[in-house]
């Protein structure tokens, strides 16, 4: 999907770019390293808690971004004071470090002629698309996915390898000679732009209506959302977690690693859910709930 | 193209490509090689800088072409023509170029939301109905092809209007290794859209081998490259140079667009040839078969009000040693364009309401550009 990229650029060149102002020499950057191994010719972002206590001995041409200046500086070591270092690091990583792989559709992959693809779609190894599916432009789809079903992509969304997106629901019911009745999932999934869908993970196809995943919405690896489920906008849901069919989880929510949701739940906006916590009740808004059963610890800071 | 950190100080920042490409010249040619001096004139910070004489601009308008959208400055969005306006989402560069028309600018570069506004305004009824293409400049925008991909996309979803884009870069020759799948990219599923690369090459040395590669790999994707040069006293102002220059540059497929007069600009003298040596010059060279009809810049100073064609019959009068230039840009058609832009006190307006200017000439002192690069 991407990989480091060696480049030689000015420290001015990401001062220029982060609209800071160059504290110390102009020197060439090549790439990042980390606050506890600095390597010469890089850029770090510091760790505020030890940034007079540094000293930066042995280091050359070491570019730090920090949130203020150390109360000692030396000649090696130019620094750019920025409003959140951790965030901006990631952003001179991405636009100067990183190269992306090129736009293609594999050989390998299957995708229907009814199938409507938009422009710079990249479509990898055995990914299957089947019949009344969209996908927005500049989506990503890695190797292996499936897509089948009346689903809807928005744009630039990613979705990682070996997912799936559309199958159908475990849905059944029992009667009263035990026979196990499936209920087919003809409903819709509508996913916004810009969500990522990590590896293994599974969004089930909706019963009648609709599965739902807003805009920005950030699924990790080998998590479920269950048939009929909405995940609201910006929601981070990391690795391991099951949410069940028809839960509805706010805004801006995280749901923590492994943690579960029950059959119907509403969690509501700016919800943290802790890991491995079993939520089997409605959850209200800016709360933070941990435990099985998940129980109210304290309130979000945002 | 240009860029600059600090106000009334341009540092001198030549990528280590180029700076490779300067010691090989050097060690094999000699200091005094007519390659190496193409370089190391543009590059190098000379002494003459500091000899501030007439050359005394700090900006190259003098007029504000700034543009306004519901009250507020659209940051980083020019306009003084019909079809076409100016977007630079940065003002970083991967070297800088010592004649450089920002070299005196403030430093900036765009968020991806002032990027949105900028789109926003083109799409906006403001000058819709009107605007066709746009220049993405700066700055050097392919040194951030992220956010230079942004700007692309955004001005797709809310400016459908613009079906150019020209995109403004040196990196081709700057730093060649930097052009890759990131910019690639951005030029391609994009139907509907022309784009557009403006280089500039001023001297045959500048077409490396890397750089060739590069405009080879952007041509095939079905970019058009052109190249807008400046005519550069030591650099290229002499005939055999610049039929040199356009020759490779038709058979690289680069097209030819203007051939400017190095701008006044503060410590710029040393550079700037006179109007009349430039004018005469492009007649030699385009009027004496020595090189293709297909590959003739237009000679041309960029003025307080925009891109002046020159030729003889441009020049209207002389005094001491400034010129009045003949434009064919009506005063009405810029203040419709842009309500904001007032006349310069450089420019006046003529009797059929067309905008002429006094423009600063160089000089033909071949002392003051014969610095002896060393090295």
């Amino acid at each position: 999907m991407y990989k480091m990229k060696t480049a030689d650029i000015f420290a001015s060149e990401i001062a220029g770019f982060l609209e800071a102002e160059l504290i110390g020499r102009d020197f060439i950057v090549r790439g990042p390293s980390s606050w506890r191994r600095m390597i010469d010719n890089t850029f770090v972002r510091a760790d505020e808690s030890g940034l007079d206590e540094h000293g930066f001995q042995s280091h050359k041409d070491v570019l730090v971004l920090a949130s203020r200046l150390p109360v000692v500086q030396t000649d090696s070591i130019s620094f750019l004071v920025v409003k959140e270092p951790h965030i901006k690091f990631i952003d001179v990583l991405n636009e100067f470090f990183i190269e992306f792989d090129e736009v293609k559709i594999a050989p390998s992959a299957m995708i229907d002629k009814s199938a409507r693809l938009g422009q710079g779609v990249a479509v990898g190894e055995n990914v299957v698309i089947g019949p009344d599916v969209t996908i927005g432009d500049g989506t990503r789809i890695l190797n292996n996915v499936v897509i089948t079903g009346r689903v809807q992509v928005g744009e630039k969304c990613l979705i990682k390898h070996n997912s799936t997106v559309g199958s159908t629901g475990y849905d059944f019911e029992v009667d009263v000679q035990g026979r196990q009745v499936h209920f087919p999932h003809v409903g819709k999934i509508i996913i916004g732009d810009h969500v990522w869908i990590g590896s293994n993970s599974s969004i089930e196809s909706s019963a009648i209506h609709e599965t739902v995943i807003e805009d920005m919405v950030k699924i990790d690896d080998l998590v479920q959302i269950g048939a009929n489920s909405v995940i609201r906008a910006g929601a981070m849901i990391t690795a391991g977690a099951i949410i069940s069919r028809g839960v509805e989880i706010g805004k801006n929510c995280l749901i923590a690693p492994n943690a579960s949701v029950r059959d119907s739940v509403k969690i509501g906006d700016h919800v943290t859910l802790g890991i491995g916590a079993v939520a089997l009740k409605d959850l209200k808004s800016h709360g933070v709930y941990v435990g099985n059963p998940a129980v109210f610890l304290k309130e979000r800071d945002n | 193209m240009g860029a600059t950190t600090e106000k009334s100080v341009f540092p001198e920042k030549i990528s280590p490509f180029l700076k490779e490409k300067m010691a090989a010249l050097c060690a094999g040619g000699g200091a005094a090689s007519a390659d190496y001096r193409a370089l190391y004139l543009q590059y190098v910070k000379q002494a003459a800088e500091d000899a501030v004489a007439l050359e005394d601009n700090e900006r190259h308008w003098e007029a504000n072409v700034d543009v306004e959208m519901d009250g507020h400055r659209v940051k980083g969005v020019e306009r003084l023509y019909r079809h076409s306006l100016v977007i630079e989402p940065t003002l970083v560069c991967a070297s800088h170029c010592r004649y450089c028309l920002r070299a005196h600018y403030g430093m900036f570069t765009l968020s991806e939301d002032e990027l949105k506004q900028a789109a926003l305004f083109c799409g906006s009824k403001l000058v819709r109905d009107e605007l066709r293409e746009v220049l993405i400049t700066g700055g050097d925008p392919l040194i951030l092809p992220q956010r230079l991909g942004y700007l692309v996309d955004a001005l797709m979803k809310y400016a459908p209007n613009v079906k150019t884009m020209r995109i403004a870069t040196r990196l081709l020759s700057h730093d060649p290794r930097r052009i890759d799948n990131n910019i690639f990219e951005i030029f391609k599923h994009k139907p509907g859209i022309r784009f557009e690369l403006a280089t500039q090459i001023n001297h045959p040395v500048e077409l490396f081998p890397e750089t060739i590669e590069k405009i080879v790999d952007i041509s095939a994707l079905g970019v058009k490259i052109y190249s807008q040069n400046v005519l550069l006293k030591g650099v290229n102002d002499d005939v055999e140079t610049l039929a040199a220059l356009y020759d490779r540059l038709r058979e690289l497929h680069v097209e030819a667009h203007y051939l400017f007069h190095c701008l006044p600009m503060k410590g710029m003298h040393h550079l700037r040839p006179s109007l009349g040596k430039g004018i005469e010059l492009v007649k030699r060279l385009l009027n004496s078969g020595r090189i293709s009809g297909r590959i003739k810049p237009m000679f041309a100073a960029m003025t307080d009000i925009g891109k002046i064609t020159l030729y003889e019959g441009t020049v209207l009068a002389r005094k001491d040693n400034k010129v009045l230039l003949q434009s064919h840009y009506s005063y009405a058609d810029r203040l419709r364009w842009n309500p904001n832009w007032k006349l310069p006190k450089t420019a006046a307006v003529d009797e059929n309401g067309l905008l002429r200017m006094w423009y600063l000439d160089g000089s033909d002192d071949a002392a003051s550009s014969r610095e002896i690069p060393h090295a």
